[in-house]
């Protein structure tokens, strides 16, 4: 179950020659919900791009269990932070999910009986079955969001790169969120998220991932967001608002 | 006017070859302008394209200059043209701090004003006329083949890349992700589109030839909710209201690509007003509503 997934050796990435990640050493395992922290300009963008392939890596490799990445390529997808997608797209809610399955089936192969229960699963899954037919615009942000997430989810990845998920979301779709990415942490995925609101990093998280450019503490976040290590990463002068010694809340 | 007569409307120009011709090239052009304008219009490209039209001048002049008028010569001046702006702009996009529409904006206005000296110097005006504004009267079976070749190439690739299309179009970085080919499949756009834009010179002309892309595009985007959907009303519109503009000119004896465009283009604005879903009215309709209900909740989905 809990066997590493991920593994980052001696990761540098240099964006003209100037490092923006550097000398990263990781090892994530299966069912875990990562939460990835640091300033702007952290690097954290640009490792999930170098997990992906689209950077090249000026140094050390990544792989997934075991396998060089460019042989498992199928096993992730990526939620960009913010999405080139045009919203006012004619597409419906049932388009979307669909192009998660498009991959399996190449240009031109039509869907079996599998994609199709891929499809309803992920949408059901996200509460967006009678949104179906749909079309996209005409959903609120933190559905939208929803919706890329069941496209995701489709895929059938077992590695999920989301950046920046929960940016413009209310609190409670945000909440809803979490707990969502947090249950499918726990059926045997490695879920991967730049998230910025550290309590709720904290208190839904079972890892986290808290970088600068380089790493500064992995772990649980009760061990990874201590002060010493966010003044590490944020700077001296930074006050957490999370309280100092309180341990991680539990989540059932 | 009665059946007969209309029939007898619809079937007396056919007499004359020139206009089968000319509505051949406006049905065949119509079909793939509206498909590849859904994608440049959805792509938020389509002034890139226009300014693209422009800049193939210089290539048709240069051809024109060495192997005379003839559409094949002028077809691959024109491509070669539209590949050295592409690689031009990108070059500046990426060594200076100018972003890809300015620098297509920039140096399509250069290429359209060489260009224009170029032609003015190697052929007559009227020659520089035509390539400007076009006449579909005037096409030869030669250019018929050759815009038939284009056509249907274009039909059969978006029939077959439809997927990697929609995705590349809707959201780039998710296709990338998927392992999709989405520079690759960015290229293909392009070069479709410098294709179709040469094939719509001899019709309607270098200003006019994006009226034959997004017209029926945008029209289409104010009925459809669907993305295939929209790919077979834009080709299926363009291709019935580039023959009826063919018409409107051989009867009112009015410049074929103006007609062919300005037909397109009383869709448009009809389906600006009633579209059901998109159009003013409708919008006006509902926001009244709203006001006399007082009920905001209706806007959100619950």
């Amino acid at each position: 179950m809990s066997h590493v997934l991920l593994r980052c050796t001696d990761l540098t990435i240099c964006y003209q020659r100037r490092p923006a990640v550097h000398h990263l050493n990781l090892e994530l395992a299966c069912g875990s919900f990562v939460g990835v922290v640091g300033p702007n300009g952290a690097g954290k963008s640009t490792w999930l791009q170098g997990i992906l392939g689209w950077l090249p890596l000026t140094g050390g490799t990544v792989t997934v269990a075991d396998q060089p990445m460019a042989r498992s390529l199928r096993r992730l997808t990526y939620l960009p932070q913010k999405r080139q997608s045009d919203v006012d797209f004619p597409v419906t809610v049932e388009g979307v999910v669909a192009m998660g399955r498009y991959q399996h089936r190449g240009l031109m192969g039509g869907f079996t009986a599998s994609d199709q229960q891929a499809i309803n699963a992920a949408l059901a899954e996200m509460g967006l079955t009678p949104l179906r037919q749909r079309p996209l615009a005409q959903l609120s942000g933190g559905q939208q969001q929803r919706v890329f997430l069941a496209r995701a989810l489709a895929t059938g990845a077992d590695i999920l790169l989301l950046d920046e998920p929960l940016a413009g979301l209310d609190a409670p779709t945000t909440q809803d969120l979490l707990q969502r990415l947090r249950a499918w942490a726990t059926q045997d995925r490695l879920v991967i998220a730049v998230i910025h609101d550290l309590a709720a990093v904290r208190a839904w998280c079972t890892h986290v991932v808290l970088m600068n450019r380089h790493l500064i503490a992995t772990g649980h976040p009760a061990i990874a967001l201590t002060d010493d290590y966010l003044r590490a990463a944020y700077g001296p002068t930074f006050i957490s608002n999370l309280p100092a010694s309180a341990p991680a809340m539990v989540v059932p | 006017m009665s059946d007969a007569g209309f029939f007898v409307w619809l079937s007396e120009p056919l007499q004359y070859r020139f206009v089968c011709r000319g509505l051949g090239m406006a049905l065949l052009l119509g079909v793939s302008g509206g498909l590849i304008g859904c994608v440049l219009l959805l792509r938020r490209i389509v002034l890139m394209a226009d300014s693209f039209g422009h800049s193939l001048l210089p290539g048709i002049g240069i051809a024109y200059l060495l192997v005379g008028p003839g559409m094949g010569g002028l077809f691959i001046g024109a491509l070669i043209a539209g590949l050295c702006t592409t690689v031009m702009s990108g070059t500046i996009n990426r060594l200076t701090r100018l972003k890809e529409d300015a620098a297509f904006g920039s140096l399509f206005v250069l290429c359209f004003a060489g260009g224009v000296a170029l032609m003015s110097h190697v052929a007559a005006p009227v020659d520089l006329m035509h390539y400007l504004f076009g006449n579909v009267l005037g096409v030869t079976a030669n250019d018929l083949y050759l815009v038939t070749a284009v056509s249907c190439g274009t039909v059969i690739a978006t029939c077959i890349g439809y997927r990697a299309l929609l995705m590349e179009t809707f959201d780039p970085q998710f296709f990338r992700s998927c392992g999709g080919r989405s520079f690759l499949t960015h290229l293909l756009v392009l070069g479709a589109t410098v294709l179709n834009l040469v094939a719509a010179l001899q019709a309607v002309g270098m200003v006019l030839a994006l009226g034959l892309f997004i017209l029926p595009a945008v029209t289409a985007y104010l009925w459809c909710e669907r993305f295939g959907t929209m790919l077979i009303v834009a080709a299926g519109y363009g291709g019935v209201a580039a023959c009826a503009g063919l018409y409107v000119s051989y009867y009112l004896n009015l410049p074929s690509g103006a007609c062919m465009v300005g037909c397109l283009g009383v869709g448009y604005l009809l389906s600006l007003l009633i579209s059901p879903r998109h159009g003013i009215i409708a919008r006006v309709v509902r926001s009244r509503r709203h006001e006399q209900e007082d009920s905001p909740a209706e806007c959100t989905i619950r």
